[in-house]
């Protein structure tokens, strides 16, 4: 019923009314002519019905015939409604143009959002998804989610597990990274410790091996300290991997220079903005400056558009050219001692590593223009290093 | 002694014949005799199928022409709802329906 009433409206209809001597004669011509005629009341010797719109014209000459006098009473329907923007074209144009756009976008990718790392950066997946061909502006049905996955686990080995998911017009990469797997001690190679740095033994923490060296004894680089080749019971040797760990006292010396006169380049002042905008992946320039020569630096920024928590497949790229000119730096002292600790600190955890600093010594020299910095330091690490022992 | 009006067999013999074909088949009694078939929905609405005319039309009384016989619905607030060239559904409070020659 609902579905009749919707397709009376679609195509339109009419109420008239009909007065006359033979309205019975009226409703049996248009019943003959295929003149379907609905909801007929009669009241006072007047006729109340409706007609579809492409058969009004029809009833003329049937209310001829029968005497009738018809009346249009009111109008109902789509054709009458959109009658009166025939002259707006545009609008219906426009709505057209509007769901063909829209259905044409809905073809492409716009997002895709990476769920799950946790070492791995968003940024590196996302390149590396770009690259096999999972990225804004692709087309969703070239997207082949098994072999893209194949892919995926190839280019990226961190990767345990990956599954790649279309929701709408955003691909979602769902990832699970691996877990290092533990290094395993290779017991069937027999190696012995030695020494990696000169230094005075001040404890020792032997697993596997028998000690060649007692607290307190004084080692060079290279000294065995445990010695994978024990003896057993009935005076065998038998090779054993040697582990454990021989703390010894060291002595470290850093060095460090830094000239007063320093050649730096510094910002002008002179900038040149470049903006792009990127619309499924297709670049379109909006500034006219072209890129400049030597002497510039480039700072890039990108914002994505987004409408609320959706975002678009717009980017707007900013690129800010700033001229560097050279200059030549002169440091006060205080400045040049800051510079050597800041290189200082970086050089201790480079060089040092995980050793225990018992107690540090530093010289200040300043000459020629260039200030030293001299850091003794002692000491207390873990000197035993693995040295395989040759079976043939 | 009343003079009874007798029906010639020849016209009596098609009826007859159709009401054993009829009979013989298992078929409806209405199936070959081509008479027009209404629907009734409570006493609100009626569908008569083999309608062939409106005979006359108020909202207190509609006669139709059904073929072979004219049929009178009577009753308070009736209307046609759709009419078509072989069908018409009456609604309405029907009181009465009446079959006549």
């Amino acid at each position: 019923m609902i579905v009749l009433r919707f397709l009376r409206w679609l195509f339109g209809y009419v109420i008239f009314e009909g007065r006359g001597p033979f309205p019975e004669r009226f409703m049996n011509l248009c019943a003959r002519g295929e003149i379907n005629l609905w909801d007929v009341r009669s009241k006072n010797g007047v006729i109340r019905a409706c007609v579809a719109k492409s058969n009004y014209r029809q009833l003329r000459p049937v209310a001829r015939k029968s005497g009738m006098r018809l009346k249009v009473r009111k109008r109902f329907g789509l054709p009458f409604h959109t009658r009166k923007y025939r002259g707006r074209m545009g609008l219906l144009v426009g709505a057209v143009l509007f769901f063909v756009v829209l259905y044409v976008l809905s073809l492409y990718v716009w997002d895709v959002e990476v769920n799950g790392t946790v070492a791995l950066s968003n940024d590196q997946v996302q390149q590396v998804m770009a690259e096999i061909g999972v990225r804004p502006g692709v087309l969703k049905s070239e997207i082949r989610a098994k072999l893209m996955e194949q892919q995926a686990m190839v280019a990226l080995p961190e990767l345990s597990w990956i599954a790649i998911n279309q929701q709408g017009s955003v691909v979602s990469v769902e990832l699970k990274e691996r877990q290092a797997p533990p290094v395993l001690i290779p017991e069937d190679e027999p190696c012995n410790l030695v020494a990696s740095i000169t230094g005075q033994v001040v404890r020792l923490e032997i697993y596997t091996g028998s000690a060649a060296v007692k607290a307190g004894d004084a080692v060079v680089k290279g000294q065995l300290l445990v010695n994978g080749v024990v003896e057993d019971t009935l005076g065998n040797g038998v090779l054993k991997h040697a582990s454990g760990k021989v703390y010894a006292a060291t002595s470290h010396t850093l060095n460090i220079e830094v000239p007063l006169q320093q050649m730096t380049t510094i910002p002008s002042g002179e900038v040149i903005t470049r903006r792009r905008v990127s619309v499924f992946g297709v670049d379109l320039p909006i500034s006219v400056a072209s890129i400049p020569d030597e002497g510039y630096t480039c700072k890039m920024t990108k914002q994505p558009l987004s409408i609320g928590k959706a975002k678009l497949p717009v980017t707007v790229y900013t690129e800010t050219w700033s001229r560097q000119i050279e200059q030549t730096m002169v440091l006060s002292e205080e400045q040049a001692a800051q510079q050597a600790k800041e290189q200082l600190a970086q050089k201790e955890r480079e060089e040092l590593g995980e050793a225990v600093i018992l107690n540090r010594q530093e010289t200040v020299k300043l000459e020629n223009n260039i200030y030293y910095l001299e850091v003794v330091y002692e000491c207390e690490e873990n000197i035993a290093e693995e040295s395989p022992i040759l079976t043939q | 002694m009343k003079r009874r009006c007798r029906v010639p067999d020849d016209e009596r013999m098609p009826a007859q014949r159709m009401q054993k074909v009829t009979s013989a088949l298992q078929l409806p009694a209405s199936a070959l005799s081509g008479a027009a078939h209404f629907e009734m929905n409570g006493n609100r609405e009626v569908i008569v199928d083999g309608c062939r005319g409106v005979l006359e039309y108020d909202e207190h009384k509609i006669r139709i022409n059904t073929g072979k016989m004219i049929t009178c619905f009577q009753g308070r607030c009736l209307s046609i709802k759709c009419l078509t060239s072989d069908s018409l559904i009456v609604e309405g409070f029907i009181t009465s329906i009446e079959f006549g020659a």
